[in-house]
């Protein structure tokens, strides 16, 4: 009711600040690429703010971030599998100097095995915490899918971080 | 394996070494509120669309103004 631009603006700016380095943890999970999830999070939030005054207030602002966050990293998979031209790693990923730092990379390695809905399943489910439900309603598919996907997802991490996961 | 997973993901996503964000936070809220406002292409569109209706006003007035001239003439007739 009257709520102003001004509101807008100052509600939005205030969550976007709290959840920005969330989003973007989560988006890296999801895409494996620290400065894509970073743009992937930008796009996110710019995305929400255009929407912020209509948002259900039942849902909330974080649910309707994420649900648009996994729209937009699975559509850059898409993207990147259309257009592949980088054949190398980025030059700037830190080369590993610890056991700590290796083992990131491994599992870095093996979530980038599993498909797009599969790995933002796992996110969803284990980083994000979400329910069976709010991750079914979140990636557009149904409990079962939902279920059995990470039940897959789990064998492969499984057998891909065997020594890691010990 | 629930737990196990759950520690690995912590690892990966939590990491410090990871490089801040190229974009600060106040340049984020700015390109948030550009992004909300409409395009130069929507306002010049918004500006062009009432510059024609306006004309058309003008048009249709002028059309009024010269039929209603010229039925007094033939009326003086």
């Amino acid at each position: 009711m009257g709520t102003t631009d001004g509101d807008i603006s100052a509600e939005f700016t205030e969550y976007a600040l709290k959840a920005r380095s969330r989003l973007q943890r989560t988006a890296y999970l999801m895409c494996g690429d620290w400065h894509l999830a970073d743009d992937l999070t930008q796009e996110t939030l710019i995305t929400l703010y255009r929407r912020w005054g209509a948002l259900d207030p039942d849902i909330g602002p974080a649910a309707y971030a994420t649900r648009i966050l996994v729209n937009k990293v699975r559509r850059s998979a898409k993207r990147a599998w259309r257009s592949r031209e980088i054949m190398t790693p980025p030059p700037d990923l830190p080369a590993p100097t610890s056991q700590g730092t290796e083992n990131r990379q491994v599992i870095v390695k093996a979530l980038s095995r599993l498909g797009p809905r599969q790995r933002a399943i796992v996110v969803l489910r284990y980083w994000e915490d979400m329910s069976v439900e709010e991750t079914a309603r979140l990636v557009g598919c149904t409990r079962g899918t939902v279920t059995s996907q990470s039940h897959r997802a789990l064998a492969t991490l499984r057998a891909l971080l065997g020594p890691i996961v010990g | 394996m629930d737990e196990e997973v759950r520690r690995l993901l912590r690892l990966v996503a939590e990491d410090d070494t990871l490089p801040p964000s190229a974009v600060s936070d106040a340049e984020l809220t700015g390109k948030c509120q550009a992004a909300r406002r409409p395009s130069r292409r929507a306002r010049s569109w918004r500006t062009g669309t009432a510059a024609l209706r306006t004309a058309i006003t003008a048009v249709r007035a002028a059309r009024q103004r010269i039929l209603s001239q010229g039925a007094g003439r033939s009326g003086q007739r």
